[in-house]
């Protein structure tokens, strides 16, 4: 049950001259939610974006569900959904057709796209114009989005932003939902340490493009704010 | 390739359902209306109308100048000299047959012309002689006028043609024209007979006397070896380009195809169709091109700077084909688009002006005039209009995707389609050097340079000779290796870039 799906090696990525992903490697098991967490600044999204595919990747390699990033990208790219920052859809859509547009794209049938939209809540409003949509709805059809190709890994970053304590708990049922039912490996960045300590099992620690510490949340030891806090005075005491 | 095809048919997706495409659909069928509109409108400024002609009272007008001229003669004060004296002493008769025989002199036809400049300078000659008392040249005069006012009176217009003949055979048996002015000359006099022009009043017609005009001119041309127009010597390849023409202009006044522009030195528009044809031809390129350039100069840099391209790059597409499918789409709608707008044109055209003033086109091969179907033609001129389009297209993408900003690509392309030109102009005035014809934009307006039948020769002279003389085969040459210099440049930056 423990196969890795998605596994980072010794990634580095320069913007410049500045080194802003050192040599950073983790892997995350399928069925596992693993949460992102770093200070301002560390490279969360940049690491995100390189999964992605979004970032040129400097050094190292990336490999999803076996497929390298770099060299098999199409391939890398079916096991994969996820949401960068504030997920964009095409305001001049409504989101029955924007998710119809990605459908067509990966041969999914348009039957899926209600069925997801329900699944978020967004089943009274799905023929309204995006950019009518409030943040918290679009993240929600974000949300939607990456879920839609029933990916093997699925990477969010900040998905929590603008979200209603509503939504923040439908967010964390589907997660949980899908990581045991489907063994989908999910890959969370957030801010909001209350909100991981429910959905993670695991967490990553990273400051300054660094790995600093990963730690099971399955009987910790501490809470998840004294973790972090304990990395960034690290990372000051170290200046 | 499906999964291309698939990335090709969201993208229609994409563009069809924008606003804007809505708008600039609108307007290309605005457009069309308008240069409806300009037609009738030019056609209005440009012709009399019967009725105006019927206002403008020419009776009282040249009883007006009789009066005036006696009074002038009859008034001892001011010293007239002799040559005066004769001008006014035929003007007094000519106006006053004109009034008798009713000859209008607001009617362009062969009675109208003849009297007032003919029949005028010989009467002036026979007072002229009077007063010399040559007695002779007198009597020859006369006999002239009286032969010539004999014709109009009777209304003899093949009489009148065959004694210009005559007299165009006495001066060339007298020596005093060469050969080829004769020939030519001939040939027009039997031309004007055969298809009988300028033998009644009729405005629709007047285009015929521009045909004549240039078939003079280009026959000369022929003749002396020296292009009229330009005044280069012929080469192998203009002079059968000039005996071509000729060919094209007897079949017009044969078959009663009016072109749109006709005349030599002065030109003047044809039938109202051809004029609509052309003008909804440039309006169609005009707003096809702006159309397409927002099209394709939006597509790439608002969906970096909106950030929904990241949804686009993490699908299973490699960044090249998201591209290609976007230039491919392009390219689509803009095929797409021509062939539509041809169609309506055909439709608001056989509206407004008849459908059965339509015409084909007109052109020469293996020595024969061909007619190309009318639908099938406008088709054509609007896809060979469409490559300069796809240019400026291309041009947009491209800055698109490296300046990654939506106003600075829409607004420099269309700069470039609205100025190119004109800068050309000014730099090819002052720059003589060959290396200029190596510039796109030089190598533009494709289909003026191409389909040249429907517009007068001069006019497709100075055209080719502003462009500065290029082969439309260099021009394409030219004009690909500028594209995929541009498609080459928007990938290779598509390909490398982060989308941050
Ligand atoms: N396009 C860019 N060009 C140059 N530097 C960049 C760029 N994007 C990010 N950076 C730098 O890279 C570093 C990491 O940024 P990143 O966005 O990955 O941080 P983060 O961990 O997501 O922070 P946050 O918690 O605020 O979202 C920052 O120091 C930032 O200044
Ligand atoms: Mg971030």
């Amino acid at each position: 049950m423990s196969n890795i799906v998605l596994k980072i090696e010794n990634v580095s990525k320069y913007f410049g001259k500045t080194k802003v992903v050192d040599n950073l490697s983790f892997d995350v098991k399928s069925g596992e939610i693993l949460g992102f967490l770093g200070p301002n600044g560390a490279g969360k999204t940049t690491t995100i974006k390189m999964i992605l595919g979004l970032l040129s990747i400097d050094e190292g390699s990336i490999k999803i569900n076996g497929y390298d990033v770099k060299k098999d990208f199409e391939k890398a790219m079916d096991y994969i959904g996820g949401i960068v920052e504030n997920p964009v859809l095409y305001g001049y859509m409504t989101a029955v057709d924007n998710l119809k547009l990605h459908a067509k794209i990966r041969n999914i049938d348009y039957r899926e796209v209600y069925k997801i939209l329900k699944q978020v809540g967004l089943e009274k409003s799905m023929n309204q114009k995006i950019s009518k949509y409030s943040l918290g709805m679009k993240q929600r059809a974000g949300l939607a989005l990456s879920l839609l190709h029933s990916p093997k890994v699925l990477i969010l970053d900040e998905p929590t932003n603008g979200l209603d304590p509503d939504g923040i708990k439908n967010l964390r049922d589907i997660l949980k939902k899908i990581a045991k039912n489907n063994n989908v490996a999910v890959l969370v960045s957030s801010h909001i340490l209350s909100e991981m300590e429910l959905i993670c099992d695991r967490i990553v620690v990273i400051n300054e493009g660094k790995f600093v510490k990963t730690q099971d949340l399955n009987g910790s030891e501490g809470t998840l704010e004294s973790i972090f806090f304990d990395v960034t005075k690290e990372g000051k005491e170290d200046e | 390739m499906s999964k291309f095809f698939k990335l090709c048919s969201c993208e229609f997706t994409k563009i069809m359902k924008k606003k804007s495409t809505k708008v600039m659909f609108f307007v290309l069928v605005l457009a069309l209306l308008a240069s409806a509109g300009i037609t009738a409108l030019t056609k209005k400024v440009t012709d009399y109308s019967d009725e105006e002609i019927d206002k403008l009272d020419y009776k009282s007008k040249l009883q007006a100048e009789i009066d005036s001229s006696k009074h002038e003669l009859s008034d001892n004060t001011n010293n007239l000299d002799e040559s005066t004296k004769n001008e006014l002493l035929a003007r007094i008769d000519i106006y006053q047959f004109a009034i008798d025989n009713e000859i209008n002199m607001y009617q362009t036809y062969w009675k109208s012309n003849v009297l007032f400049s003919d029949v005028f300078t010989c009467q002036e000659g026979v007072y002229k002689c009077k007063s010399l008392g040559q007695e002779n040249e007198e009597k020859n005069l006369q006999e002239k006028v009286d032969k010539m006012c004999d014709y109009i009176k009777n209304d003899n217009f093949n009489g009148y043609i065959n004694y210009q003949k005559e007299n165009l055979k006495k001066s060339f048996d007298a020596g005093e024209i060469a050969q080829e002015n004769y020939d030519v000359q001939l040939y027009i006099l039997n031309l004007k007979e055969k298809y009988e022009i300028g033998k009644s009043f009729n405005k629709d017609e007047v285009w015929k006397n521009g045909i004549l005009e240039e078939i003079d001119s280009l026959k000369v041309s022929l003749a002396t070896g020296i292009d009229q127009t330009s005044f280069k010597s012929l080469t192998e390849k203009t002079y059968k380009k000039t005996e071509n023409r000729i060919k094209i202009d007897e079949y017009r006044l044969e078959h009663n195809m009016a072109p749109s522009i006709t005349g030599d030195k002065i030109t003047s528009l044809g039938s109202t169709r051809k004029v609509f044809d052309y003008i909804s031809g440039s309006f169609i390129q005009f707003v096809l091109t702006i159309m397409m350039v927002i099209i394709a100069g939006t597509s790439i840099s608002s969906e970096i700077s909106k950030g929904t391209i990241k949804f686009w790059s993490c699908t299973p597409c490699k960044r090249w084909k998201i591209l290609l499918s976007k230039l491919v789409v392009s390219t689509l709608i803009l095929v797409i688009c021509t062939v539509i707008i041809s169609l309506f044109s055909t439709i608001i055209g056989n509206i407004f002006f008849g459908a059965k003033n339509a015409q084909g086109y007109l052109f020469v091969s293996n020595g024969n005039v061909h007619e190309i179907n009318y639908v099938l033609f406008s088709i054509v001129y609007n896809l060979v209009g469409a490559i300069e389009i796809f240019v400026f297209m291309v041009f947009a993408l491209m800055l698109s995707t490296v300046a990654r900003n939506s106003a600075v690509s829409v607004g420099l392309s269309i700069a470039a389609y609205l100025g190119g030109s004109t800068i050309m102009q000014v730099v090819n005035m002052f720059v003589k050097s060959d290396w200029i014809k190596f510039i796109p934009f030089n190598n533009l307006s494709l289909t003026d340079r191409i389909f040249t039948g429907d517009i007068s020769y001069s006019t497709s002279t100075m055209i080719s000779g502003i462009t500065g003389n290029i082969p439309i085969g260099f021009s394409f040459a030219v004009l690909g290796i500028c594209v995929f210099l541009m498609i080459v440049t928007m990938f290779d930056s598509f390909r490398k870039r982060d989308i941050a």
